[in-house]
């Protein structure tokens, strides 16, 4: 079976000759939860922007179900950035509203009942809400939809060990299970408890793809223990 | 795609501008209240002095909120293409294209609005200001007849060219609207190549072009006026109406072209922090 996601000797070199990606080649497959684990400047962000469109590779070729970054595949794809993207101004009832109106496979209920379990009211306004709950707003706008791809960057980075495991349940119950999760963070011990394969990238060439638990039989070794290992300075 | 991408692009603009809208509209009318005064029916010295103010305020507050709904657009657009909101807005699925589009129409039907609003404020003012002032001395109908008396005399005067001006007018008028609305996008959008000042390189690129248009247009319409005149073209009319046509076809000429560029640099050279 062809992979969800085919990328071909991708390279992307940023101004000043930083070379991001280095012809990276990849083939990320269907209805798996992989982790995309690296160093700082490893590559991870600028794979995932390329993915959802958001950077314009130097060369290579990225494929998503066959088809090149675009308004397509964008429908397709489920992205929870490192960061939030909300206007301050909004309330969350009008994101529920817009991400209905965008995505077809936006789920209403699904985020309604997600929001209400975490006691955040409809009616407010993003700029009232804490940092946490509009990274978990977020979380639940992302995780609501039946995408054939989500794209997590650093989903529980800056939030406590409680909000952590929240985010995890939600990752967990509310994925599509034909789809597949890529997942980028550094705090690989949270997760490697989720994952079922892992890509490891340095200096943006692929180190390393597996399976959890050939890491974990074969090596002998945890995904984090073998991540200290790989990238040890 | 385009048609819910223009209604979520009106609902997150639509608030600051109707309030500033608004609240011009309420200061044209208490301007215009102003000169119920009865110290318009007074002998004191600098009546006129006071009147020339009054308007100059008016004019400030005008100017104010012209620049004030255009710094909001700018700052709009800029936010929800280059900064975190556009991660949201640049994973819709949308086509560059489509993005581009739904922003650059609202902006520009936003400065349209903003125009027609300055207009109806001065019609207000200036409709107040003749009720209260004038009304004594001068019916409506006799303040009709007055401007038809006015239009009567250009026209006869100035003949054809007097249509050809007010023509020319109107289409300065709209490309302006097209060219505010793509120099803004443009510059905004030339200004991400500038990777570390993003801000700093749009408005460099906004006086930039801004330069350019200027000197363009001086080596276009000064020759021509200058033959207008050694030529013994007296009639202002004749002279200007030509200038306000080839204004408005530069502008619209550069808005074009800004409007690809912008395009280009989104679709190809997008680099979000």
């Amino acid at each position: 079976m062809s992979g969800l996601v085919e990328i071909r000797n991708l390279t992307k070199v940023y101004e000043k000759k930083r070379t991001a990606l280095d012809g990276l080649n990849l083939v990320i497959p269907r209805g798996k939860i992989v982790g995309l684990l690296g160093p700082n400047g490893s590559g991870k962000t600028t794979l995932i922007k390329i993915l959802n469109g958001l950077l314009v590779p130097t060369g290579g070729q990225v494929l998503i179900n066959g088809l090149a970054p675009g308004a397509q595949t964008k429908a397709r794809i489920s992205y929870l950035p490192e960061r939030t993207y909300f206007q301050n101004s909004m309330r969350v009832k009008e994101l529920l509203e817009y991400f209905a109106d965008f995505y077809e496979d936006f789920r209403m209920e699904r985020a309604r009942e997600m929001l209400l379990s975490l006691h955040i009211n409809e009616n407010d306004r993003i700029k009232t809400l804490s940092k946490g709950t509009r990274e978990k707003v977020q979380l639940i706008l992302v995780m609501s939809r039946d995408a054939d791809l989500y794209v997590l960057d650093e989903p529980i980075a800056g939030v406590d060990p409680a909000a952590r495991d929240y985010i995890i349940k939600t990752i967990i119950k509310n994925y599509n299970e034909k789809a597949t999760v890529l997942l980028s963070t550094h705090l690989i011990s949270d997760i490697e408890n989720i994952l079922d394969e892992v890509i490891f990238i340095r200096e943006g060439r692929l180190l390393l793809q597996t399976t959890v638990e050939e890491i974990r039989e074969v090596k002998g070794k945890s995904v984090d223990s073998y991540f200290r290992e790989v990238f040890a300075c | 795609m385009l048609g819910k991408l223009l209604k979520h692009e009106w609902k997150s603009i639509w608030k600051i501008p109707t309030i500033l809208l608004g609240a011009l509209m309420g200061l044209a009318v208490l301007a215009g209240f102003g000169f119920a005064s009865p110290v318009w029916d007074s002998s004191l010295d600098g009546l006129g002095v006071l009147a020339v103010l009054t308007w100059m305020l008016f004019y400030l507050a005008v100017l104010g909120v012209s620049l004030g709904i255009m710094l909001y657009l700018a700052v709009r657009f800029y936010r929800s293409m280059f900064t975190d909101e556009g991660y949201l807005t640049h994973t819709l699925p949308a086509t560059s294209r489509q993005l581009l589009l739904s922003k650059v129409l609202i902006m520009a039907a936003w400065i349209f609005l903003s125009m027609v609003g300055v207009f109806a404020s001065i019609l207000i003012v200036g409709g107040m200001a003749f009720f209260f002032l004038l009304r004594q001395e001068l019916s409506w109908n006799e303040f009709g007849e007055l401007l038809s008396y006015v239009w009567q005399m250009i026209h006869s005067n100035v003949g054809i060219q007097f249509t050809s001006f007010l023509a020319g007018i109107f289409f300065m008028l709209a490309a302006g609207i097209v060219y505010g609305t793509m120099i803004i996008a443009g510059s905004i959008s030339i200004g991400q190549m500038v990777h570390k000042h993003k801000v700093l390189g749009s408005i460099g690129a906004y006086f930039a072009i801004n330069t350019v248009v200027q000197v363009v247009s001086m080596v276009i319409v000064m020759p021509m006026m200058f033959y207008n005149m050694y030529n013994g073209t007296e009639n202002v009319f004749a002279i200007l109406a030509p200038t306000y046509w080839i204004m408005g076809a530069l502008e619209c000429a550069l808005a074009v072209g800004l409007y690809f560029l912008s395009e280009y640099l989104i679709r190809k050279q997008l680099n979000l922090d």
